[in-house]
């Protein structure tokens, strides 16, 4: 590239593109230290005009060429087609067995009830009509648990009777637990007041987490029969439920001592 | 293209479209006057394009082919030259670049001797011309060999004139530095 200013580019290329002679000689007289540039672009584009070849010594005949027409590709179907009908067969076979959830029925721990253990501490009564229990809040306040429990163990669901007229909370709860077969833990700092119960064909898990809203703690199901008592964090609402069914509370009596 | 021009290609445009009408009517002769009348611009610009008069040869029957059958497509809505010109140098570059992979390893100066000395012209511009891409020979070709204006150079390059404007400048720039490399060697 030349280092010519752009503007007598631009009038060079003019004077060259117009072949006037009179424009020629009048660049070349204002700008002689152009005059080699300015022929040289003269040059080139009179024998690219020149070059024109398009007057053929005879015009051939039109011939329309024959297009081939494409082959089929019956290999490129019949591949496709294979492997479609493959991937097909493979998303039928592997389907259900992806669709299945859970450990297999082998493996599934069957629990027994252990309604001996309940007997001998208060023979099976009819049930009596349970009623809800409905804690006493404030109907424009929704009581939310303190904590997210997951559902207690399943063999304390039958209904078992608790009668203790004095003693702690402790001394109680691991009789609950002997009942339902648990293995209790109780966390550092939960109360351990003297309290007085009384429940008749309540379950277990219903036992406990009315005892939880009354004496202020919260049972967690740590699963395989394990349960940890921890104090309760959220002293407004009822501990937390650890299973759907609503707690029943057959004749339980006040504690002897308020709250933890 | 001067003004001078534009009655001469009034009259030519309706030319082309009685023949395009009658060819369309059935009559075959008509298409046969439509190609003696463009063979020879079809020509020069694929010759442009692809340098090699056999296959420019080859590529104007292949131009006019695809005419002979799209014809029917022809909307009208320009001159048929300009609508031919897209033709030609849609399928000449195309053409070009794949044969520039079977032509790679030719030189250039066995194609200036043996093509252009025929024709009495410079060989220097065919190698030259042989430097530049399709594109660039193709805006060369319909400027400076048909003499058509920007807007026309545009329409048969698919752009606006403005962008034709600037193409023309740098290919004319481009073949001048080709052009005066291929005379120092």
């Amino acid at each position: 590239m030349s280092n010519i200013p752009p503007e007598i580019e631009s009038l060079m290329w003019s004077v060259a593109e117009s072949g006037s002679e009179d424009a020629i000689r009048e660049f070349q007289e204002r700008f002689p230290q152009h005059r080699l540039e300015l022929m040289k672009r003269v040059n080139a584009l009179g024998n690219l005009r020149k070059a024109r070849t398009g007057k053929h010594r005879t015009t051939p005949e039109f011939r329309p060429t024959q297009h081939q027409p494409q082959p089929v590709r019956w290999g490129t179907f019949t591949l496709g087609g294979l492997a479609l009908t493959a991937v097909a067969i493979g998303a039928y076979i592997a389907a259900p067995s992806l669709l299945r959830t859970g450990p297999p029925v082998g493996d599934a721990e069957i629990i027994q009830p252990k309604s001996q253990a309940v007997q001998t501490t208060a023979p099976i009564q009819t049930p009596a009509p349970v009623t809800p229990s409905v804690p006493q809040t404030d109907p424009l306040q929704t009581p939310e648990p303190a904590v997210v429990a997951t559902r207690l163990p399943t063999p304390d669901q039958k209904p078992i009777s608790l009668h203790v007229e004095r003693a702690n909370l402790s001394d109680v709860l691991s009789a609950l637990a002997e009942q339902a077969s648990w293995q209790l833990q109780e966390a550092p700092g939960t109360p351990n007041p003297e309290v007085r119960v009384d429940y008749d064909g309540v379950t277990a898990t219903s036992i406990i987490e009315d005892m939880g809203q009354r004496f202020g703690f919260t049972a967690f199901d740590e699963g395989n029969h394990q349960v940890l008592v921890v104090p309760a964090v959220d002293g407004r609402g009822p501990t937390n439920v650890a299973t759907e069914q609503t707690p029943t509370q057959g004749s339980a009596e006040p504690p002897l001592i308020s709250g933890p | 293209m001067s003004k001078a021009l534009q009655p001469f290609q009034a009259a030519t445009s309706d030319e082309d479209s009685v023949l395009i009408t009658r060819f369309l009517s059935g009559d075959e002769g008509a298409f046969s006057a439509i190609y003696s009348r463009y063979h020879d611009k079809v020509f020069s610009i694929a010759r442009g394009i692809l340098l090699y008069p056999e296959d420019a040869a080859d590529a104007v029957q292949e131009i006019f082919t695809l005419v002979y059958r799209n014809l029917v497509r022809f909307d009208r809505r320009s001159r048929f030259s300009t609508w031919l010109f897209r033709v030609a140098v849609n399928r000449s570059i195309q053409e070009a670049r794949r044969t520039r992979r079977h032509r790679h390893g030719e030189l250039n100066e066995t194609l200036a001797q043996t093509e252009i000395e025929d024709d009495g012209s410079d060989p220097r511009v065919s190698a030259a011309l042989a430097r530049l891409s399709p594109g660039d020979r193709a805006v060369l070709a319909l400027f400076y060999w048909e003499e058509l204006s920007l807007t026309d150079i545009g329409a048969s390059l698919g752009c606006a004139p403005n962008a034709a404007k600037t193409r023309l400048y740098r290919a004319r720039e481009r073949f001048r530095a080709a052009y005066e490399e291929t005379a120092d060697e």
